[in-house]
Formats: C-alpha cells, sequence, structure tokens
C-alpha cells in the first residue's frame, strides 16, 4: 500500500503532571508528514518537541487522539520508526561495526548480508575504515554518523531525529548537515528533525513547523524557497532569502512568546 | 599497564623483607612466627611429601580438594541465585519492593551469627562450611548486580527498543552488558568472601580442608602450618581471582567486545 502522508497526526492531546499541576503541551494537535519529506520542528526548549517524538516513536502511549503512521496506528517501537539521539545512545561495548548490525540481527538477517548492508552504509557516512573502532575512540562528530548510519542501515519508512547535531561544534555540524543532504539523496525516508538552532532548520527543511506559537494546537509553517540555485548549504546561508526567513522566524517568536523566556 | 603490575609488588616485597630481617635477627620469637624460608620449605613438604617435615606432609591436594569443593558449591549457589534476583530487583521496583527489604534486614546479621544455627541444621562438615559460604558470598553479587543492573541508561534501552529489539533480547544485549562491570565486581568481592568463610566453615572440626589444617596444627603446636595454610589460602584466593577476571577478560576478547573489565 502506498500513503502519500507517511504520518497523521490527529487531534492529540497531551499533557503532564507535575508539581505545579497539570502542564499541557498539546491540545488538538494536527500534522501530517509526506513520504520523502524532511519536516523540522523548532521551538524553544520546553515546548514539547522530544515528546512529540517520543509519542511518534512509541515510547510514550499515554495521550489522546491518533498518531498513525502509514495508515495504521502506532503501537509500540519498530525499527521502521527510527530514532537518531541527540548523543551518548550508541553501545559502547560494542565497535562501529555491531553497533551498526545491532538491528539487523534483530531481523534475524545472515551474517553475509550483514556484512555488505554495513559496510556499504559505513562508505555512505565515510567510516569505512572505523568498523573496528569502539565508541571511546570516535569524536562527536564520528560518533553521531554511527547513530545515522545504525538507523539508515534498517530501511526505515521514517526518521526521527531529537537535536542529532546540538552537541556538535559548528565546524563539524556544518559538515554532518552536508552528509545528511548526501544522505537523502540516497535514502529516503521522511524525517522528523527537531531543533532549536534557526540556521539548522533553514538548511535542512522542506519544510518548518514553528511550535508553541501561542496556542498549544497550532503552529506556523514555513516552506523555506530559495532565489539561487544553492547547490550546497553554504550558499543557501548566504542567499537573500535566508535571512528574511530568519528574520521572520525570529519575530514570530518574540510575537508569540512573550512571557517566555 | 606492566610497569603498574610492578608497582602492586612493592609493597608485598616490603614486608617479606621485614618478616625476613625481624627473624633473622631473633625480633619476634620463630615458635610466633616462623621465617618465611621455614615455611616455604614446609609448605613445599605439604604439596610434595618429601621430606617429611610435619604430620601434614603430602596431604595438600586431599585438604585443597575439599576446600575447593566448598568454595566453587557456595560461590556458586550465591553467584546463581544473587544473579537472578539482583537482576529481577535491579529492573523491576515491585520485585525490589517486595525482596529487598528482607535482603537486607538478612545482611544486618552478620555472617559469623549464623555458624551455631548452621551447626544446628546442618551437623559440623560440608553442609555447614558450603552453607555459610553461600549465605556470605550471596549479598555482595546481589547488591553489586542489583545496583548495575538499575542504572543501566536509559537510552539504551530506548535504542534497542526503536531498532525492534524485543524484551528478552534487550536483556541479552543490552542491560547484561550495560551492568558486567558491576556483576564482575559482584562476583570478585564474593570470591574473596567465600575463602573467608571457607575458613570460619572448616575450624568447627570437620577432618579435612586447609581451614582444618590450621584449626589442627594450632592445636599441635605447629604455628608454622597455621602460617603456612593461611599464605596458601591467599594464593589460592589470588588465583581463583584472577582466573575469574581471566574468564570475562577471554570471552569478552573471543566476542570482540569491550566491557571496560
Ligand atoms: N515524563 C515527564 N513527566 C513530567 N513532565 C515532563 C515529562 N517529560 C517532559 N516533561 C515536561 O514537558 C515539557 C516538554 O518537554 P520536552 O518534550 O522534552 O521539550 P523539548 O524537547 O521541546 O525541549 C517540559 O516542560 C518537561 O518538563
Ligand atoms: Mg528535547
Amino acid at each position: 500500500m502506498e500513503y502519500e502522508k507517511i504520518l497523521e497526526i490527529k487531534n492529540l492531546n497531551k499533557e503532564f503532571e507535575n508539581k505545579n499541576g497539570k502542564i499541557i503541551l498539546f491540545e488538538d494537535f494536527n500534522l501530517n508528514v509526506k513520504k520523502d519529506e524532511l519536516v523540522v520542528l523548532l521551538g524553544p526548549s520546553g515546548c514539547g518537541k522530544s515528546t512529540l517524538l517520543e509519542m511518534t516513536a512509541g515510547f510514550d502511549n499515554d495521550y489522546s487522539g491518533e498518531l498513525l503512521f502509514e495508515g495504521e496506528k502506532v503501537k509500540g517501537t519498530s525499527g521502521d520508526r527510527a530514532v537518531v539521539f541527540q548523543k551518548d545512545a550508541l553501545f559502547p561495548w560494542l565497535n562501529v561495526y555491531d553497533n551498526i548490525a545491532y538491528g539487523l540481527r534483530i531481523r534475524r538477517m545472515n551474517e553475509g548480508n550483514i556484512k555488505v548492508k554495513v559496510m556499504d552504509v559505513l562508505e555512505k557516512v565515510n567510516l569505512a575504515s572505523y568498523s573496528d573502532y569502539f565508541m571511546e575512540e570516535l569524536s562527536g562528530g564520528m560518533k553521531q554518523r554511527v547513530a545515522l548510519a545504525r538507523v539508515l542501515v534498517l530501511e526505515p519508512g521514517m526518521l526521527l531525529m531529537d537535536e542529532p547535531f546540538g552537541a556538535l561544534d559548528s565546524f563539524t555540524r556544518l559538515k554532518i548537515q552536508e552528509l545528511m543532504v548526501e544522505i537523502r539523496k540516497i535514502y529516503y525516508p521522511a524525517i522528523v528533525f527537531i531543533t532549536h538552532d534557526i540556521d539548522e532548520a533553514l538548511l535542512l527543511a522542506d519544510r518548518i513547523v514553528m511550535l508553541n506559537a501561542g496556542e498549544k494546537g497550532k503552529y506556523m509553517e514555513i516552506i523555506p524557497e530559495f532565489e539561487g540555485k544553492c547547490e550546497n548549504l553554504m550558499d543557501k546561508s548566504m542567499d537573500e532569502k535566508f535571512n528574511d526567513y530568519k528574520r521572520e522566524i525570529l519575530e514570530h517568536y518574540s510575537n508569540n512568546n512573550k512571557n517566555m523566556i | 599497564m606492566n610497569r603498574r603490575k610492578y608497582i602492586g609488588l612493592i609493597v608485598p616485597m616490603i614486608l617479606l623483607a621485614v618478616w625476613y630481617f625481624a627473624n633473622l635477627l631473633n625480633l619476634v620469637p620463630s615458635y610466633l612466627l616462623p621465617s618465611p624460608f621455614g615455611i616455604l620449605k614446609i609448605g613445599w613438604d605439604f604439596i610434595a611429601g618429601n621430606m617429611d617435615l610435619t604430620p601434614y606432609s603430602g596431604t595438600f591436594y586431599i585438604h585443597f580438594a575439599a576446600s575447593i569443593s566448598r568454595v566453587l558449591a557456595g560461590f556458586l549457589i550465591a553467584s546463581i541465585s544473587g544473579i537472578l534476583l539482583g537482576y529481577a530487583s535491579g529492573r523491576s521496583d515491585k520485585f525490589n519492593g517486595l525482596v529487598n527489604p528482607f535482603i537486607n534486614g538478612l545482611k544486618a546479621v552478620p555472617g559469623i551469627g549464623w555458624l551455631p544455627v548452621a551447626l544446628v541444621w546442618f551437623g559440623v562438615g560440608q553442609k555447614t562450611a558450603v552453607f555459610l559460604i553461600a549465605l556470605a558470598a550471596f549479598f555482595p553479587v546481589y547488591i553489586n548486580v542489583c545496583a548495575g543492573a538499575a542504572k543501566v541508561p536509559e537510552i539504551y534501552i530506548k535504542s534497542a527498543k526503536m531498532m525492534g529489539a524485543s524484551k528478552s533480547r534487550i536483556f541479552y544485549t543490552v542491560i547484561l552488558p550495560a551492568s558486567l562491570d558491576s556483576l564482575i565486581t559482584g562476583l570478585r568481592l564474593a570470591l574473596g568472601v567465600s575463602w573467608a568463610y571457607l575458613v570460619l566453615g572448616e575450624i568447627t572440626g570437620v577432618s579435612q580442608g586447609l581451614g582444618a589444617v590450621m584449626m589442627d596444627a594450632r592445636m599441635l603446636g605447629h604455628i608454622d602450618v597455621v602460617v603456612m595454610s593461611m599464605v596458601i589460602i591467599a594464593i589460592l584466593g589470588w588465583i581463583s581471582d584472577y582466573i575469574l577476571v581471566g574468564i570475562f577478560k577471554f570471552l569478552s576478547k573471543l566476542r570482540g567486545r569491550h566491557y571496560g573489565i
């Protein structure tokens, strides 16, 4: 079955109890994500981005409303909705190869095919010669590439990425953002990409969803379209429209979140 | 690495030298503390039996076999029950609430305090020794395993889940390896405790075992044999620890794992 919309979120309501009482994170929230689309969820810390991702991934089932993946209700986790966490999520007792093979072994693929797939994806993330390295021997950027590889190898329908480059320095971040663009020419999962970095959102997104713009169920969308050809991310960030969008986003947040600091 | 190993020899060497010279200069009468070389000679005779220096000449293997079987039996019972209960209690709040208070209460009774009741229940001999060892060695395994299992980072478990791992697979491929260092710490402490309680179990009047030799020699005024038995137990304790750690190192190397043991 083919679905144009791979993810449909309908009338989602989500709240938490804490010491100060109830916090409502989502109220009649609706969002669709198309196949092959990269949607950035943008918003200040605490607005519920990670919570939305946890529900979509299937970690958190305590909500009302509907969360449909490929037309079916999300029930629990599945390698088809894979997650890239911000950091420290790789298994330090396994080397790079075994970390990436982990999900394939769950699928009982034979070791010969696993080897082909793992070496192939390592090539794609430029880590071909690091297969026998352990996590403590890798830099932050390399580890995030391993984290990307271990989910890409599963060929998931959707990738959920929660501030995946948030812990990296800006040089490494630009490199890995460029790698993301390259990767998307080879693998075509729908991607929900969380960030609070406006530049990152503009560089990577097909569509930007700006959360917590006042009411919890509503949000503003931006579909960035640039003037020039923009062959790489550098071009994009220098494009004249880039700063227009940035201003639009910043103004939006300063108008709607006056009492949020 | 090697240098660290040699540094560890400095203190024992100094003590040995002090012991040797104290003896040489007759600072301590030799019927209270025999010379190190005297001990060495008696030890050799105890093992090889070719000099007939003491009534125990050549009887090492009988006593060794009796002792090692008690240590192994007690240690195994302690390890298996400590591992099973430790993981259950470390991973389940309910189970923890059920058994932890009881186990902590039990722990409050010093191991030696069980000796009289053990003698009543099991009589003098094999069973009492094994019971005391198993009981005393259980706690370090249980406590370390429980703590190690409880503090496995949640993000590892989430990672396994999002790649599609089942509960049992998560246990074997995440919780177990992530808590292995705690498990080994617990087992090593337990092994040390096992040798200590072996002596307690054997000085109560069993006929065979290194503890029995110690007690018997004391009554016959063979202080050299008492000290020799102490040295042999220390060496066996050290060797068994070395073997235990060696097994884990060997297995992790064989499987290409990196547990930081
Ligand atoms: N398990 C939880 N229990 C109670 N409150 C929570 C829980 N998880 C998150 N929250 C609260 O929900 C809000 C949103 O959290 P989160 O989704 O992590 O935000 P973001 O990822 O956008 O920074 C925060 O105020 C946080 O304190
Ligand atoms: Mg977050």
